[in-house]
């Protein structure tokens, strides 16, 4: 992480805010951040083997709306496809007649549809070519998507569950609790990641590999939250309202979240957002290696790898897959960036 | 002082322990044993009576504590065992695989430093002039190329098209009828690229780290002194702001060391380099258990010696720290 | 190269493949699209005078051998090494025939009733420190791999049937069996290791394996075969020298020096500069190579078939509901559409199988039928076997339980994301929900062991005799053998039996046929297809033969090999 610069905390919301808007590097950055979840919640209006909308039999279907609804979790017992779209054995591409109305997305594939040839350079059916079981690349970039900024957000979300209350605490408290956090921090900075990573693939089973790969991140990454908050919470545990709120009796989690937190908030926003950064960076890392998500399920760093094992075949694989994780990494970062800039204007 | 220095000291103890007792207990707790593991033909053939022989050889079938309690006894002094995949001593193994890394780890840090030192001082003296502008944007682009995607292009492109730079291995072949300067040519002609992959990153962390660091000093009482005496902005940097930004400039190394020692896996794994990092996956997926407990105490001591020596001199430089 | 009959049409079929899709199919062809040229395999001249005597060869290894212990190895790399330093007293010839030695045996014999065999070891045999190599360095060998102190991994499996082995004299082995059995003389093929120098290491270590001197030992291999080992730079290189007091057979090469590049970019690139001799090529590097100029300049390619085949296992012990029933198997090979998976992976380079044994196998039964893709007539079947579809969401049903299983993939598999991908679309389209789970390799194999999968992609490698099957197929060997999907059919159960202890070639031959049709029939697995050896060989090597098993492990293997004498190379210059 690019966090070198020391933060002071910066009370004035509107100022931050406008701070913000004002450097073009992090609106760049939030724009691409926002891009990218765009993308990865509407992937299935972007690249679908179904139409958005058709005419068919009589009525209207919205198939691919459905898929992206479908992306919640439990969310396919309320809301299901019309038939004959629902059906596994309808091919929307084959069976739809040549002269109903009908929506495609931009890209007609699926990420798990085989239906070209193989290792085929970009054409005009495959913008960006396709891979070694004959999969258009495109529609893989785009539903890979998910997976990454899945993986970054959710590994985050963990992180700050865990890292916030502990590091919050350990500052707070400091003494016995702040030693046994900082050993805490310290056990999880020594182990070997590769090991927790095969036990909860091992573990969790299958359909589970973002998630998994999730869970695992965020345990490893909670860490830094942790720091970061407890460093700010060390700085503001002097100051006259919290002092205020412990005479007036207040508890231990009413003080360290409705007291403590929002004025610490900024900085860890800070490192959670160039956490999201460093997920996606493992998330990649880890796929390359065979160990995060696994195909047939798509992800920028299983394509990489892919591309990898036929480097001088078809190095098309491996431009689309690297600029996805560069253009990524970099949006979290300038975004990550500009947020702390705009906390400490000092340094501009 | 004294008193929060053996503290320090005594805590390391509890979190060595820890440290090693998860490790062990999460790798006994994966899936798959070393009778298991892949490294080619004759793999997974073995009858699950030959498997039980194995196991009760090599005691992976005893209680999860015991072997701790065996493990911790022995490694104690300083023994830790030999490795499951060839028999031979962890610390030999560890030995063999460490010149590497080290070489690796030095060179990618005094790239980094010879190029980010000037780089952050020439940004810092303009600030926000040309040349900070564009090594600000070029830094930032570089910082967010993950290290393993750099390899993947220079290997294609420097390696393959070109042909101009080994990615392979660590010497060539008839390394050992060299003279001692084509050895060393050879050395570091195959260990630019990945150097460079293991070295652009922390360099542009580094120069906008001094660039910071600089700039805040630039504001203090006594450069204005240094300027109003006549010095000129580039002199009194150097002389002046410079002085006062490595000392947390050597904290920021001492803490990246340890990282860089134990090893960059995945570089290495990629780069075919015999080092550290490479020792550790193989060791992970021959379920090698031995070398993995081994390669986790190097990593553990390194690691905790680091953020020791930064804590006691945190402690030292603000009185105000404390265990109460 | 000696093709038979199967083997030259599927040449043709190769050619025919990729001839018209890379490059023109005539005389203009790239020098790169030369597959088993004649040059290749040529024989020296008898009198050796066009032979390049000092020639260094640059071999391929995958990856960084554990031990060069000949009784510890375990993997391929270590068994190539080995073959050269100490070669077993028992072969298989390039066509996977049984045969001895011919420079270390001097005389087999077998007692009437088949429960001994002795071997009369060639007089002038020596290790490579000069002392003489005589029959108790055979049995203190045997003694070793079976001694329960010694962790020994893959040698044992075979070895442990030898019942008891004496010495006679100092060149006479005598070998008793425990049951007369036709394949008992294949495990007469152990390593042998040098009495003088286990033996003292011994006392201190029971083990043989650890303590500084055995690591000294394994680290530094000495045997008694035609090369004697030079020096092991770990994950660099492993160099061996012709011994010039071999009493048998002279090599025609020098120096073999294994280069270890796990990478195949880098080999590939390693070959192109004549870096490298030979080297296994992925299908895909296999036919990109017809077009690459700079690897038509190197090297020529080598096509063999392989005595393998990759399946689909469909645990069948009672453990889901969907594979006990051999209609819902036949209806899962009827949808792998196994013509496309080999096209994709295999660049339509090897063919369909049908069953356990590969064409070329003498045991190999003509009238098995292929199950033929078909996605209607799976529908079908699968409505017969009750899976119907529910007009509900479109996917198939039996009492209330939804067919969808998972099917457990290893990682890196060559085969597998593609065959899963391929057969995960057909199923969808007749209404069969497939997952997939990859798992590390360890982890895979102690889930399939565990008999804890729904289905799995696999190959097995086959042992030149048919009994090898004996741990696959036969209903005890669930709990301990490699029976991983539930196999039972009491009649292959018997036919084994009978096969292994009967010395009438012809009946073993119909209990095998029969065997295979019974097998074929259950669909226990989708059999696949055999995979084929594609090689890259540099343009000056000769004398390469490919064998069912590739490039090793048979005789004479690398002993025929030569460089002529006016062959201009980088490496010798």
């Amino acid at each position: 992480m690019i966090d070198a610069t020391p933060t002071t905390p910066h009370f004035s919301e509107r100022g931050i805010r406008s701070r913000f808007r004002r450097d073009v590097r992090a609106m760049v950055g939030l724009i691409g951040v926002c891009l990218l979840v765009l993308i990865g919640v509407c992937g299935p209006l972007l690249a679908n083997r179904q139409p958005i909308l058709c005419r068919y039999d009589g009525s209207w279907h919205l198939p691919a709306i459905v898929d992206v609804i479908h992306k919640l979790p439990f969310s396919a017992r309320v809301v299901s496809k019309s038939r004959p779209f629902r059906y596994p054995q309808f091919d929307a591409k084959r069976d739809l007649p040549a002269d109903a109305f009908a929506l495609w997305p931009p890209i007609r594939y699926g990420p798990r549809e085989t239906s070209a040839s193989i290792l085929e350079g970009p054409t005009g059916s495959h913008l960006l070519g396709t891979d070694d079981v004959g999969r258009d690349v495109a529609a893989r970039l785009i539903h890979a998507t998910s997976a990454s900024i899945g993986a970054g957000l959710g590994a985050m979300l963990l992180a700050a569950l865990i890292g916030i209350p502990l590091g919050g605490l350990a500052g707070y408290r400091g003494g016995k609790t702040d030693i046994l956090v900082s050993r805490l921090i310290e056990l999880f900075t020594c182990f070997p990641v590769f090991f927790l990573i095969l036990a909860v693939m091992a573990w969790l089973g299958p359909g589970t590999g973002i998630a998994g790969l999730a869970v695992v991140i965020g345990l490893v990454r909670w860490t830094a939250v942790a720091r970061y908050t407890r460093g700010e919470f060390l700085h503001l545990r002097a100051e006259d309202y919290v002092l205020a709120a412990r005479t007036q009796g207040a508890g231990l989690a009413r003080i360290l979240f409705v007291h403590l937190l929002p004025n610490a908030m900024g900085p860890v926003l800070v490192a959670l957002a160039f956490g999201v950064a460093n997920v996606i960076l493992i998330e990649a890392g880890l796929s390359w290696l065979g160990f995060g998500v696994q195909q047939p399920d798509p992800s920028w760093g299983n394509m990489l790898r892919t591309g990898y094992a036929h480097l001088e075949a078809a190095p098309h694989l491996i431009f689309a897959s690297c600029a996805a994780i560069f253009l990524a990494v970099l949006s979290c970062n300038l975004t990550a960036d500009g947020l702390r800039n705009a906390l400490s204007p000092k340094l501009r | 002082m004294f008193s929060y220095a053996v503290k320090r000291i005594l805590w390391v103890v509890p979190t060595f322990l820890g440290i090693t007792i998860a490790t062990f207990a999460l790798m006994h707790l994966t899936p798959g044993d070393p009778s298991l593991s892949a490294d080619g033909l004759g793999q997974g053939v073995l009858s699950a009576s030959e498997h039980q022989r194995l196991s009760e050889y090599f005691g992976w079938d005893r209680p999860l504590g015991i072997q701790y309690v065996d493990w911790l006894w022995a490694a104690l002094r300083f023994d830790f065992g030999r490795s499951f995949a060839d028999g031979q001593p962890v610390i030999a193994k560890i030995g063999r695989a460490l010149p590497a890394t080290l070489l690796l780890a030095v060179v990618a840090l005094v790239a980094s430093l010879a190029l980010s030192i000037p780089v952050g001082i020439l940004s810092a003296r303009r600030r926000n002039g040309l040349f900070d502008s564009a090594t600000g944007v070029l830094l930032y682009g570089l910082y967010s190329v993950p290290s393993y995607v750099m390899a993947v292009l220079l290997i294609l492109v420097i390696g393959l098209w070109w042909d101009a730079l080994p990615f392979r291995g660590m010497t060539s072949d008839g390394f050992a009828d060299m003279s001692p300067g084509q050895k060393v040519m050879d050395v570091l002609r195959h260990v630019i690229l990945i150097a460079v992959c293991l070295a652009y990153r922390p360099l542009a962390f580094q120069a906008r780290f001094i660039r910071a660091n600089l700039l805040e000093v630039t504001d203090a009482g006594y450069m204005r002194t240094a300027l109003a005496k006549g010095l000129s902005p580039g002199r009194a940097l150097v002389r002046h702001g410079f002085r006062n930004t490595w000392i947390p400039l050597i904290t920021l190394i001492a803490l990246t060391l340890p990282a860089l020692l134990s090893g960059a896996v995945i570089l290495e794994v990629i780069f075919s380099w015999p080092g550290i990092g490479r020792l550790l996956f193989d060791s992970i997926m021959r379920r090698d258990y031995p070398t993995v407990m081994g390669l986790t105490v190097l990593s553990a001591v390194l690691v905790l010696l680091a953020t020791l020596l930064a804590d006691l001199a945190y402690a030292r430089i603000d009185p105000r720290v404390t265990y109460d | 190269m000696r093709t038979n009959g199967f083997a030259t049409l599927l040449l043709t079929a190769l050619l025919a493949a990729i001839g018209p899709g890379t490059a023109a199919v005539s005389a203009d062809q790239p020098p790169g699209a030369q597959v088993n040229p004649a040059s290749l395999s040529r024989v020296p001249p008898a009198d050796g005078r066009d032979v390049d005597w000092d020639a260094t060869v640059y071999r391929s290894l995958q990856g960084n051998p554990r031990t060069l212990s000949p009784i510890f190895r375990s993997s391929l790399y270590e068994f190539y090494i080995a073959e050269l330093l100490s070669p077993p007293l028992v072969v298989w010839d390039e066509k996977m025939r049984w045969r001895v030695h011919p420079d270390l045996v001097e005389s087999y014999e077998e007692s009437d009733d088949h429960t001994t065999a002795t071997i009369r070891l060639r007089p002038r045999l020596k290790w490579h420190d000069a002392r003489p190599f005589t029959a108790e360095d055979v049995v203190f060998s045997w003694r070793a791999i079976l001694d329960e102190r010694v962790p020994i991994r893959v040698m044992r499996v075979g070895t442990d049937q030898i019942a008891e082995c004496r010495a006679l004299d100092p060149h006479t082995v005598r070998f008793t069996f425990d049951a007369p059995s036709a394949v008992s003389r294949e495990n007469l093929g152990f390593s042998i290791v040098a009495r003088h120098v286990y033996e003292p290491g011994q006392r201190d270590d029971p083990t043989l394996r650890n303590s500084d001197y055995f690591n000294r030992v394994h680290r530094n291999p000495m045997g008694y075969g035609p090369y004697r080992f030079v020096e092991w730079l770990d994950n660099e290189r492993i160099v061996l020298e012709r011994w010039d007091d071999y009493p048998g057979r002279r090599p025609y090469i020098k120096r073999v020096v294994f280069r270890i590049a796990p990478d195949a970019n880098s080999a590939l690139m390693m070959l192109k500069k004549g870096e490298l001799d030979e080297m296994p090529l992925r299908a895909t590097q296999f036919a990109g190579a017809s077009a690459d100029e700079a690897f038509g300049r190197a090297a020529v390619r080598a096509f063999a078939p392989r005595w393998d085949y990759v399946y689909i296992g469909w645990n069948q012990d009672g453990s889901n509901p969907f594979f006990n029933d051999v209609r819902v198997r036949r209806a899962m090979t009827m949808t792998g559409n196994a013509p496309l998976m080999i096209e994709r992976i295999y660049h339509n380079l090897v063919a369909p199988c049908f069953g356990i044994y590969h064409p070329d196998h003498w045991a190999f039964e003509t009238r098995v039928k292929r199950v033929a893709y078909n996605t209607q007539q799976a529908a079908k079947t699968l409505d017969e076997a009750g899976w119907r579809v529910s007009d509900e969401d479109g996917w198939r049903y039996k009492d209330g339980v939804r067919f969808e299983f998972t099917m457990l993939l290893a990682q890196g598999s060559e085969a597998g994301p593609t065959v899963a991908a391929i057969l995960q679309e057909d199923l969808r389209s007749i209404g069969v929900a497939m997952n997939t789970q990859t798992l590390e390799w360890a982890t895979f194999l102690q889930r399939i062991r565990g008999h804890d999968f729904h289905a799995c992609v696999g190959a097995w490698g086959m042992d030149p005799d048919p009994d090898s099957g004996w741990n696959i197929w036969r209903t005890d060997q669930y709990d301990s053998g490699r029976n991983y999907v539930g196999y039972s059919n009491p009649r292959v159960d018997e036919l084994y039996e009978q096969a292994r202890f009967s010395f009438d070639y012809d009946f073993r031959r119909r209990c095998y046929g029969e065997i295979q049709q019974l097998i074929y029939a259950d669909q226990p697995y989708t059999f696949l297809w055999h995979r084929a050896s594609l090689w890259a060989f540099s343009k000056r090597l000769r004398g390469v033969r490919l064998s069912p098993r590739g490039i090793g492990n048979f005789y004479p293997g690398m002993l025929d090999w030569w460089v002529p004498a006016d062959a201009g190379s980088i490496h010798d210059s």
